[in-house]
């Protein structure tokens, strides 16, 4: 296919409600993902005209076309998580690193993983995904790595992410899951409402996750995460880390694992971002674990009980 | 048996055509003193003004069209407009509010969705022009749609349309509002569809996105109003003829379209 030149255009939003998924190009030059989520970078060019006014529709193919012509940096590491487990603070901390992208939750990456196009099979879906990660890879400020952190329910999408990128190390994060229960029920993630995301959550039927009360929905969602966590992090060579080991687990464990050597002077700029909510960085960080787990009803402790404690011990100890 | 109707397209040329000559007999007996300005000030610039031909007696304003208070009646002046007359009755529907609007050479609606109509709704609006010229360009939906004298066209617009009289003459249309009834629904079922054609600031945006050293005049700009009006001379340096309503318009539905991207 023709491609015009992308030089400094980005595929910053996929559309795959359509038979034929639309490409959204945006002209992003060198504006780096500094945000806490991609989303928000995206929509903060959004607001320039330039951005809205001019941007390539183009097919899925586009995505393998220019990263042939345009590659870029192989994925240094993946965080995949159980939400509400510091994985935002992880990846702000790798983002305050200089010369290192950080793409936190793409949705593009979501639309690759979940489009319905007829006749897209793993091959293909790999194909997209290679191309797309390494167009985002493409250094525009002389960057030398790229991170990414995924989407709680990518979890399950391990196996295909793995045989898309096998040389890339990943990491599981966790936490105690009273605390997350009791974060989830206050705010719920958008897997953590039945059919908001058209991912299937292994072990919960459709039909009868609709009819369930909403903390159960929770706690079931939470335990397929944990247990899928669990599993991979042992067959496909992850590692676990737990809530409780931030930040001082992002030197400790993280980075090396990682294969990142920092010095002093990084993993300073990396502790300045620990004194801030990650989320919304306009918040001091406030230590929350005894306030979550002293809030939480007889309802979620005994879930937890019986679901989620049992799976929380299991990943603590592989974490040793 | 209930007919049923198709779902109407954006804008269709209804099979029913008048006299142009005509009805310009009848608008050249209107004296100044019938035109009012329309009540909508802040939607355009220039003169937009409007003679009633049937409206509610005794209402604030004769132009207000979207009232459900009292009933619409024929007013003296379309007794004395023998043409316009023949026109109004032979629509076999209820009619709310009959005007003639009269957009003067020069003047500008600005982008606005008329959200009191619509054929869900049961009521809709038919434009018969009168006197026209090249220079008017009304852009429904951002497509340009052109009605010429003596035709009648259905509209649909909930969508945001927008009217510029670049001529050098006035522009009068005859606006029928109609309630919607089997007569009428055959009447649309039989149009003729339009689907208008492109604004003159498409190809420009081709343009941009083919040439990155263009994309360079335009990138860094992140003030709206410069943006417009670098991108209006931008434009005229490469031999285009759009004004800064048609980017601002673009800029709109971008918005919208960027807003909307995740619906089905």
């Amino acid at each position: 296919m023709s491609l015009p030149d992308l030089k400094g255009w980005l595929p910053v939003s996929i559309t795959r409600h359509t038979s034929e998924p639309v490409v959204d190009w945006c002209r992003m030059g060198t504006r780096c993902f500094t945000e806490s989520f991609f989303d928000h970078t995206v929509q903060a060019a959004m607001q320039e005209p330039f951005s809205l006014l001019f941007r390539h529709q183009l097919p899925l193919d586009s995505l393998i076309e220019w990263q042939k012509r345009s590659p870029g940096l192989a994925p240094g590491g993946f965080i995949f998580h159980m939400s509400r487990c510091g994985s935002t603070l992880v990846s702000q901390m790798l983002a305050a690193l200089p010369g290192h992208i950080v793409l936190s939750e793409p949705p593009p990456l979501d639309a690759l993983l979940r489009t319905d196009r007829r006749g897209a099979n793993d091959e293909q879906r790999i194909a997209w995904l290679r191309a797309w990660v390494g167009i985002m890879g493409q250094p525009r400020n002389g960057e030398r790595g790229l991170f990414v952190k995924l989407d709680a329910w990518h979890v399950f999408d391990l196996p295909l992410l793995r045989r898309a990128f096998p040389d890339t190390p990943w990491i599981f994060l966790y936490r105690n899951p009273v605390e997350v229960m009791v974060s989830a029920i206050g705010n719920p993630g958008m897997h953590l409402v039945p059919g908001m995301i058209d991912a299937t959550v292994p072990g919960i039927d459709p039909d009868e996750a609709r009819r369930m009360p909403q903390v159960e929905y929770i706690a079931r969602v939470l335990a397929a995460v944990m247990l899928a966590g669990l599993e991979y992090v042992g067959s496909l060579g992850g590692k676990a880390i737990n809530y409780d080991s931030l930040p001082e687990g992002v030197f400790s464990s993280i980075a090396p694992h990682f294969g990142l050597s920092l010095s002093p002077a990084q993993m300073e700029a990396m502790k300045a971002v620990t004194a801030f909510h990650a989320k919304t960085p306009c918040f001091n960080f406030e230590p929350d674990s005894e306030s979550k787990r002293n809030a939480a009803g007889d309802d979620v402790v005994a879930l937890c009980a019986t679901l989620l404690d049992p799976l929380y011990e299991k990943l603590c100890r592989l974490s040793e | 048996m209930v007919a049923s109707y198709p779902i109407p397209p954006k804008a269709a040329r209804l099979p029913l055509r008048f006299d142009p000559a005509a009805l310009q007999a009848d608008l050249a007996t209107l004296g100044t003193g019938e035109w009012l300005a329309h009540f909508n000030t802040g939607f355009f610039s220039g003169d937009w003004s409007g003679a009633a031909l049937r409206a509610v007696a005794g209402s604030g304003n004769a132009m207000y069209a979207d009232t459900h208070q009292g009933e619409f009646a024929d007013t003296a002046l379309l007794q004395q407009c023998k043409h316009l007359r023949e026109v109004v009755e032979s629509f076999q529907c209820p009619l709310r509010s009959v005007r003639l609007l009269r957009l003067t050479a020069g003047s500008n609606i600005r982008e606005h969705r008329d959200y009191d109509l619509g054929y869900d709704a049961g009521e809709v609006r038919v434009h018969v022009p009168v006197i026209t010229n090249p220079g008017v360009e009304f852009i429904l939906d951002g497509k340009r749609i052109t009605m010429n004298e003596g035709e009648c066209w259905y509209l649909d617009l909930n969508l945001p349309h927008r009217v510029r009289n670049r001529g050098e003459s006035d522009r009068v249309h005859l606006v029928i509002d109609c309630q919607l009834n089997d007569w009428l629904r055959g009447m649309i079922a039989r149009a003729t569809p339009d689907d208008g054609c492109e604004c003159d600031f498409e190809p420009f945006r081709r343009l941009v996105l083919s040439e990155p050293a263009i994309q360079e005049e335009l990138v860094a700009i992140t003030d709206r109003r410069t943006f417009l009006n670098h991108t209006v001379e931008l434009g005229r340096k490469h031999g285009f003829d759009f004004l800064e309503d048609d980017v601002d318009a673009a800029l709109q539905a971008a918005r919208r379209n960027w807003m909307e991207r995740w619906i089905a």
